[in-house]
């Protein structure tokens, strides 16, 4: 029994090694075939379905350099029973136009304390944060005017002024909006296409206003006013005018995201550049790996045999913790690998805690097994209470019903996931590898 | 055996005298505050080998008075309240113009949004500590091994925020979010290395080996030092790995975790036990 368990302990240790390193593949000794020892997409076909395997450890904006983007969203115009869900249209719309600006893997979430909304946006890489800004902080309202006339008298002067009265076609109930050049003069121009609803509202404008100017409003500047020549029941129309390309193509991404229900205002941004990133995350790991050697030469030493086994566990959980942390997708962030070195340190503690007691139960036991079996079991009720006290500060930390008066931000909860699952798999390692290894070590058959 | 309880008051005047020189450092020089909590912005540049970073001091000093200027080992930071987007690129403009460097990092923070974590970290700290003084009380079924492992907890956070009064009068180095963590990881580090102690005590005393509460404490101590002990170190050997190798976005980071390591570890025999033993004594 006690042999089978070691037996699949080392088999999941195989398995999980396998996850926690990168792509790895070598030339064959003699030959000129190269050994693929893991692709850089692995994936596996088990019963039809295709399962694959992510490979690729995820780091923060802190480590491998981006920028973190929070905006406020002001509902102070908006009724309170819309709030929220104005806040979600927009923060739908925000990512909206960041997938436009190119980024797929950024994230935005809403935060909201007490009555004030933000949505923080994050974009790893190198874009250039400032068009993002430009881009998410653009209205982008699109409207349509009806021509009027007002008679302004002055003195014994009159003039006419005219001007464009709002209609209720707007950019919402546009399907979609292209950028098309003009067949003849090669110019840009943003053809447009309603949906339903709106190819009703543009037939019964155009036909109302046969051969008068309508207004195409963007953002409250009028940008083109056509003379309508006919009805258009199409719900097709073109929008001319002198842009450049570039220009004509931030409108149509504009307008293909559609308008912000709120206006929404910079509050927070943060870049790193990716270079300083890199170099962030090279040392950590340089540091990380030379610290764990460290740690395990210093535990034969103090250790012996015993301190052996602690290098086994102590190997297990780290390939544990590095597959885990691919598997799940969780990003480390600076904090994380704090939680991640105090969760070492609690893992050889553990293993600290039972050779002290082993070691102490051997001056007064008088087999070195009982020794063992004793002074492990005393060693388990101390581990326990402080890890399970542990295990409940990270619960408050990481706040999982995001109440919003706790921390609702990467950085604390960061911290609080690498070390929560640092101490779960400390507990795996720590105290039941260990022990059965201990066991089939000294022959300890029973209790 | 060393007899750590009779000479509790050694303890208590070697932490009050840390205390007194962390107060008197935060209340003369305070905190070097990171834009985290004085709100603004933060610039950082890189520089090749051939700018002279002072030529530059000198001329944000001159031209942009009022911006905090320091030297990093890659190049420089500026940093100021009114560091908004339009000023920091502005500089960053002016900057790239006359100096060959590399604007590395940018970092805005509205004013209200770093009081607003601060709040939301407190009342998780408040929670968090409420949470382990219910649990150590049910798990004990004693509430004094509660409390003094709650005023130890105090005492390290304490420690440590005042320390980096200190660090911050000599390096220059921030109070900023990190530190936070560095706080949250103390928090944690210190009531785990405490709980194995007062296990220890507990254990002992149901074995009634000794005649005296003070005998029971100091054997306890006596057996659990050792571990106490290795277990830091090997805390210790992974920080100065950090500290030494893991470059400047974490160096300070680490040392902030270091020095809760450090106090973690003494507070634990020196402050929690002695407050329990004063404990038992009065109720028994």
């Amino acid at each position: 029994m006690k042999n089978n368990l070691l037996f699949w302990v080392s088999i999941l240790s195989g398995i999980f090694l396998w996850i926690a390193i990168p792509a790895t593949s070598f030339p064959l000794p003699g030959t000129s075939r190269k050994v693929v020892l893991k692709t850089e997409n692995p994936s596996f076909n088990i019963l039809g379905l295709k399962i694959s395997i992510p490979n690729q450890l995820r780091f923060g904006l802190d480590l491998q350099g981006g920028s973190h983007l929070v905006f406020e969203l002001d509902t102070k115009k908006t009724p309170s029973s819309d709030v929220v869900r104005a806040v979600d249209a927009a923060r739908d719309n925000i990512e909206k136009r960041i997938n436009l600006f190119g980024v797929s893997e950024a994230s935005v979430v809403v935060l909201k304390n007490n009555n004030v909304y933000r949505v923080a946006v994050d974009i790893p890489g190198k874009k250039n944060p400032q068009e993002a800004i430009d881009l998410i902080g653009k209205v982008a309202q699109l409207e349509f005017g009806e021509y009027a006339v007002q008679k302004v008298q002055q003195g014994t002067q009159s003039a006419d002024i005219p001007y464009f009265t709002k209609t209720k076609l707007t950019g919402n109930f546009l399907k979609k909006t292209q950028l098309v050049f003009d067949q003849q003069t090669g110019k840009p121009q943003i053809s447009l296409l309603f949906n339903s609803e709106g190819t009703k509202l543009f037939a019964e404008l155009t036909k109302k206003n046969l051969n008068k100017p309508l207004g195409i409003i963007l953002d409250g500047q009028v940008i083109t006013a056509p003379v309508v020549q006919q009805e258009i029941k199409t719900g097709e129309a073109v929008i001319t005018g002198t842009f450049t390309i570039e220009e004509g193509n931030k409108i149509v991404n504009a307008l293909n995201a559609g308008s912000l229900p709120v206006p929404v205002k910079l509050v927070e941004q943060r870049t790193v550049e990716a270079t300083l990133g890199k170099s962030n995350i090279q040392k950590s790991i340089l540091a990380g790996a030379l610290g764990l050697l460290f740690v395990s030469v210093f535990m034969v030493v103090l250790y012996g045999k015993e301190g052996l086994v602690a290098l086994v566990s102590l190997a297990i959980y780290t390939i544990f913790s590095v597959a885990l942390y691919k598997l799940f997708g969780i990003v480390l962030t600076l904090s994380g690998i704090a939680g991640f070195i105090l969760s070492i340190g609690m893992a050889v503690d553990a293993n600290i805690l039972i050779y002290e007691r082993i070691k102490e139960e051997k001056l007064v036991q008088k087999s070195q097994q009982k020794a063992i079996v004793v002074g492990y079991f005393s060693a388990l009720s101390a581990i326990k209470a402080a890890n399970i006290n542990t295990l409940l500060v990270c619960f408050v930390l990481f706040n999982p019903f995001n109440f919003a008066f706790l921390p609702l931000f990467g950085m604390v909860r960061g911290f609080a996931l690498t070390l929560a699952i640092g101490v779960l798999l400390s507990l795996f390692t720590g105290v039941f590898i260990t022990k059965n290894i201990l066991w089939k070590l000294y022959k300890i058959s029973s209790l | 055996m060393i007899r750590f309880i009779k000479y509790r008051w050694l303890f208590v005047i070697l932490s009050s005298v840390i205390i007194l020189f962390g107060l008197i450092s935060a209340l003369s020089k305070g905190f070097v505050l990171s834009v985290d909590f004085l709100g603004g912005g933060l610039v950082e540049f890189s520089t090749t080998r051939a700018t002279s970073v002072d030529n530059i001091h000198t001329y944000i000093n001159t031209k942009y008075s009022g911006y905090l200027f320091q030297k990093t080992s890659k190049g420089f930071v500026v940093k100021s309240k009114d560091l908004k987007a339009a000023n920091a690129k502005k500089l960053t403009e002016d900057l790239v113009k006359k100096y060959t460097l590399k604007q590395e990092r940018f970092e805005l923070v509205g004013p209200s949004v770093g009081a607003e974590n601060i709040k939301a970290i407190l009342v998780a700290s408040a929670l968090a500590i409420l949470g382990i003084l219910v649990y150590l009380t049910i798990n004990f079924k004693n509430w004094s091994f509660a409390v003094a492992a709650i005023i130890a907890l105090f005492h390290d956070m304490v420690v440590l925020l005042l320390s980096w009064s200190i660090f911050g009068f000599l390096f220059r180095a921030e109070l900023d979010i990190l530190f936070i963590t560095s706080l949250l990881t103390t928090m944690s580090f210190s009531v785990h290395d405490t709980i194995i102690i007062l296990d220890k005590i507990r254990e002992e005393q149901k074995q009634q080996r000794t005649h005296t509460l003070e005998e029971t404490i100091d054997l306890a101590l006596n057996l659990t030092m050792v571990r106490s002990l290795n277990n830091s170190l090997t805390v210790v050997i992974m920080l100065s790995t950090l500290i030494i190798l893991g470059g400047e976005s974490v160096r300070w980071f680490a040392v902030a975790l270091l020095v809760g390591t450090l106090v973690g570890t003494y507070s634990s025999p020196f402050i929690a036990t002695p407050i329990y033993y004063l404990l038992e004594r009065k109720r028994v």
